[in-house]
């Protein structure tokens, strides 16, 4: 810095006051400026993640609403918006030519006649309630069941198919309803089953209508009471008694919706006499069906299912979030299996065994996974690792058994080894050991698990364990449990090194002072001290396995499965939202289920990380006080 | 320096793996005669302009790629972007107004339709522009020959209300002996917003589920290639994705009918039972024309130079009555 010229006054000039006050001023503006700048961004970072969660609220919130109806009076002028709809086209019975073929008992009258989708079985029945399933393709079987749909002291007073005619319902005139399904038996005999009851009304059950296009139905009852109900839910999601509807002069006696499910008419002898205008657009979403076993129509059992859509007429979503939670956690929970024992025994190396210039350079080489991008893992899990492990799956389990066989014997042997050999670990040479060691157990590993196939399991593994019971599919989660774990690794790794590499050297050099050897030391008192950031390193590596999209989408066959089983495949919640979200129509239910699945996996992968914050806080703290 | 030369070969993995990936790699080769699709007498026609943009289907992926390049060999100022992940998501960019083609390789269903009435006042318009044929594919060291729909049925439903088929989880229940008898099936499938999915699902499994073991793969060339890299795999795709390494498998419609090979004859006589129309839907008011590219891009599909490039990607051209019907609709 060059002085100041002096003036030809002779005396250097100093900055006045006023000069000075203005840079005080500028100073402070600027300060302020800056303060404001980084808060401002501060803020509007929390308000962004804020406004994300309110906007998935927004969006998934609505399939909780309950339902609601209210009366509204036919208009007098009437409008082309609001006449009948007309009676429902499953309605159609069969002919009665085609019903005189059939052998039917003679004391058998008809009251009820459906048939069913695919045109292949009637039921009938009668107001005492019994019923007969004919077979249309074999006329001369007559009723090939015969059953009761009341418990034979009531009668039968109303029955409908569901949309789609797969799934009958009953209603008798003790205000029991009962659904029905066509199953077919161990014996591939169809029968007309017995699912469940629906919660019961308080009078004879009038009139059931079926909702077009989904499986709800409507309920009106002798005591003017009037229900809505959904397939999956015992429980009415909305009802309601209209007492004067009772009254004998203004009784309906019959239900019907219109095509978009947002009016239920009520009428006597085909004429209008009022209509309902219903809010139900969400009736197949509950807490119920988003986590519990549901029987949907035509299954043989409660399960949980996630098949959303079907591209087709009267398809009825299934959506259970507990495949989807389990497939996350599933995959989350091999690729951890598989990166976190490898990163912290790597970062435990490079600390604390390896020397210098190759200890920094190898954990570059392990950081640079990181760069990876997760599509090209994804890819070659898909194209390479997934056919060569069915082919060689026998020789990885082999392999992961029989290196840490092959490390201990060379341990026992130590001693025996040429004294070059035996320099300081972490040198090149030991690298090299190592490097041999692996090369010489993967080579066993193959061999042996050739010898092995042939000789315990007919020559191949697969089969032999499909025999057992155990399906092995190609594209599994041991696959992903692979590739997400070279993905995960890094994160695990250079968050453990970086615990590791803060521990004071005064610990370890005083341990050491006092005569403690290495393994005394890494077992005492480096991973005890940066056990929490280990921890917190885990965390991270979990909540990054939740969130990759990439490599489960591409890796796995994205079957939504509810087991553990490591051969098999699974759906992430992930690979879902990929997957569905351009699929989806805007405000559908499926739409803001996924929304649900989004917020679902931010919930998981914010307590992740919180935690993950939380316990390194508390690393920190600990090294300051041993400071 | 360690780092950047290893992020360089990153980057090379990047730009030499991802295109493979991405598009099927199939080339098609494409040379045909000019005069196929006559040259516009409007010269305003001659020089379209502007961005038309397509979602839909991804079986019909391939196509629309073909018919670009060739279009816009003609119309060198328009520019058409094409994206396929499904024909379920048609509909929806139809109706958000995203894009102008909706390719679908099923109809739309009701609600389709109602959400597009919804929005617009009338229903969307569908072009039928070729049929194709879903074929069965297994790896090319299996044994098998055919496959009847009711034993599909066993492979692919849950519940199995079409034909109730025991359920088939080994190649022995497909009547293989041997190495292959107790050999478990790895069932390969479309996601769920494929058309491909839904049809397969109407015809094979009278609308009952898939099963949960049915992997789902996002692409009909991923499929294929699935079931290329899987001794004991089977897969449904279109007939125009066979590669090297599977095999196709004849079916059969029921036990006493033959089993056939799909083939362009029998999806035009309906004896081929996976055989269907594949559509390009467009939002177009009743009584009005299409405006003037997308009409021109439609008759170029149509004419008989567009349908012959059909055959390329093996899928068929639609009967000539239908075509001139459709062209007399649109206008062209």
């Amino acid at each position: 810095m060059k002085q100041q010229e002096p003036t030809t006054l002779g005396i250097s000039r100093l900055p006045d006051a006023q000069q000075r006050q203005r840079r005080a001023v500028k100073r402070r503006l600027l300060d302020s400026l800056w303060y404001g700048l980084i808060s401002l961004a501060g803020v509007t970072v929390i308000v962004a993640l804020l406004a994300i969660f309110i906007y998935l609220m927004s969006e998934a919130l609505p399939l909780f609403k309950p339902a609601t109806a209210e009366l509204r009076p036919l208009p007098v002028t009437p409008e082309t918006s609001l006449a009948i709809p007309p009676r429902a086209v499953m309605d159609t019975a069969i002919s009665a030519e085609v019903l005189q073929q059939f052998a039917l008992p003679l004391s058998f009258s008809i009251d009820f006649q459906l048939q069913d989708a695919l045109k292949r079985y009637v039921i009938l029945a009668n107001r005492s309630g019994e019923a007969c399933l004919l077979q249309l393709s074999r006329p001369t079987a007559g009723c090939i069941q015969r059953l009761s749909l009341t418990d034979r002291t009531v009668s039968l007073t109303a029955i409908t198919w569901l949309a789609g005619q797969q799934s009958l319902i009953t209603g008798d005139n003790s205000g029991q309803l009962k659904q029905w399904f066509l199953l077919a038996d161990k014996d591939g005999q169809v029968r007309l089953s017995w699912v469940k009851p629906f919660q019961q009304r308080n009078a004879a059950i009038v009139s059931l209508a079926a909702e077009p296009g989904r499986s709800g139905f409507a309920v009106l009852d002798a005591a003017g009471g009037l229900s809505l109900f959904y397939s999956t839910l015992s429980k009415p999601l909305w009802q309601k008694r209209f007492p004067d509807m009772a009254a004998a002069r203004a009784a309906p006696d019959e239900l019907r919706f219109n095509a978009t499910n947002d009016q239920l008419w009520l009428l006597k002898q085909e004429q209008a006499l009022s209509f309902l205008a219903v809010q139900n657009k969400h009736p197949e979403i509950s807490w119920r069906t988003l986590w519990q076993k549901v029987w949907y129509e035509s299954w043989q059992q409660p399960e949980y299912v996630w098949q959303s859509s079907g591209g087709a007429e009267f398809y009825q979503g299934k959506y259970s979030l507990v495949p989807l939670t389990v497939g996350t956690l599933k995959a989350a929970f091999y690729a951890m299996l598989v990166a976190v024992p490898l990163a912290i025994l790597a970062a435990l190396y490079s600390v604390c065994y390896l020397a210098e210039p190759l200890r920094s350079r190898l954990s570059n080489l392990i950081e640079l996974i990181a760069l990876f991008p997760t599509v090209i893992i994804g890819f070659l899990a898909a194209i390479w690792l997934a056919p060569a492990l069915e082919q060689h799956l026998l020789a990885l389990l082999l392999f992961v058994a029989i290196t840490p066989l092959l490390v201990f014997l060379l341990a026992k042997y130590w001693a025996v080894l040429p004294a070059f050999l035996q320099r300081p670990t972490g040198s090149k040479l030991t690298l090299l050991l190592m490097l041999l060691l692996l090369l010489l157990s993967a080579a066993a590993a193959f061999g042996l698990a050739a010898l092995a196939e042939y000789y315990f399991f007919d020559g191949s593994l697969q089969s032999w364990l499909s025999k057992q019971g155990i399906d092995y599919q190609q594209r599994n989660a041991l696959v992903v449990g692979l590739a997400m774990g070279f993905a995960v690794l890094p994160v695990v790794f250079s968050l453990s090194y970086d615990a590791l590499a803060q521990i004071p050297k005064q610990l370890t050099l005083g341990a050491y002072a006092l005569g403690a050897n290495q393994w005394q030391i890494v077992q005492r008192i480096m991973l005890p001290v940066a056990a929490p950031g280990i921890l917190a390193a885990m965390m991270l590596g979990l909540s990054r396995a939740i969130g990759e999209t990439m490599i489960i989408l591409m890796a796995t066959g994205n079957n939504p499965i509810t087991n553990f089983n490591v051969f098999e495949g699974l759906r992430s919640l992930t690979a879902t939202l990929a997957i569905e979200l351009p699929e989806a129509a805007v405000n559908s239910s499926h739409y803001r289920v996924l929304f649900l699945v989004a917020i679902l996996l931010f919930i998981f992968t914010f307590t992740c990380n919180t935690l993950a914050d939380l316990v390194r806080q508390r690393l920190r703290r600990n090294l300051q006080r041993l400071d | 320096m360690q780092f950047s030369r290893f992020s360089v070969l990153g980057l090379l993995a990047c730009a030499l793996l991802l295109p493979g990936y991405v598009s099927a790699g199939q080339q098609a080769a494409a040379d045909f005669a000019e005069q196929e699709y006559p040259a516009l007498s409007s010269p305003a026609l001659s020089k379209l302009t502007g961005t038309l943009s397509s979602n839909g289907s991804d079986t019909l992926h391939n196509m629309m790629m073909l018919w670009r390049r060739e279009f816009v060999a003609k119309h060198p100022q328009l520019n058409i972007q094409i994206q396929s992940s499904g024909s379920a998501t048609a509909p929806v960019a139809l109706i958000e107004g995203t894009a102008s083609f909706g390719p679908m390789s099923r109809p739309m269903i009701m609600a389709e339709q109602r959400r597009f009435r919804n929005r617009f006042g009338y229903d969307a318009y569908a072009v039928p522009v070729a049929l194709d044929m879903l074929a069965l594919y297994v790896h090319q060291d299996n044994p098998l020959q055919q496959i009847s729909m009711a034993e599909l049925e066993g492979v692919y439903a849950q519940n199995r209300r079409c034909s109730y088929h025991p359920a088939v989880t080994l190649w022995g229940d497909l009547g293989l002996t041997g190495a292959w008898q107790f050999r478990p099936l790895a069932v390969y499938g479309r996601n769920p917003a494929s058309g491909t999915y839904a049809f397969f699902r109407q015809r094979a499994l009278c609308n009952d589920d898939f099963q949960n073991k049915v992997q789902q793969l996002p692409g009909a060339a991923a499929v294929v290639r699935a079931v290329s890299l899987s001794v004991n795999g089977l897969g449904y795709s279109g007939f125009g994705q066979q590669i090297a390494g599977v095999k196709m498998l004849a079916v059969s419609k029921d036990p006493e009918s033959a089993a056939i090979l799909p083939s362009a004859e029998h999806a035009l006589s309906g004896a081929y039972p996976l055989a269907r129309l594949l559509y390009i839907y467009v939002n177009k008011p009743p009584a009005q024309l299409l405006p003037a590219a997308e009409r021109e891009f439609m008759r170029f599909i149509l004419s008989a130079k567009g349908q012959q490039l059909l055959l390329s990607d093996g899928l068929v051209p639609i009967p000539e009555e239908l075509v001139s019907q459709i062209s007399q609709e649109l206008g062209l």
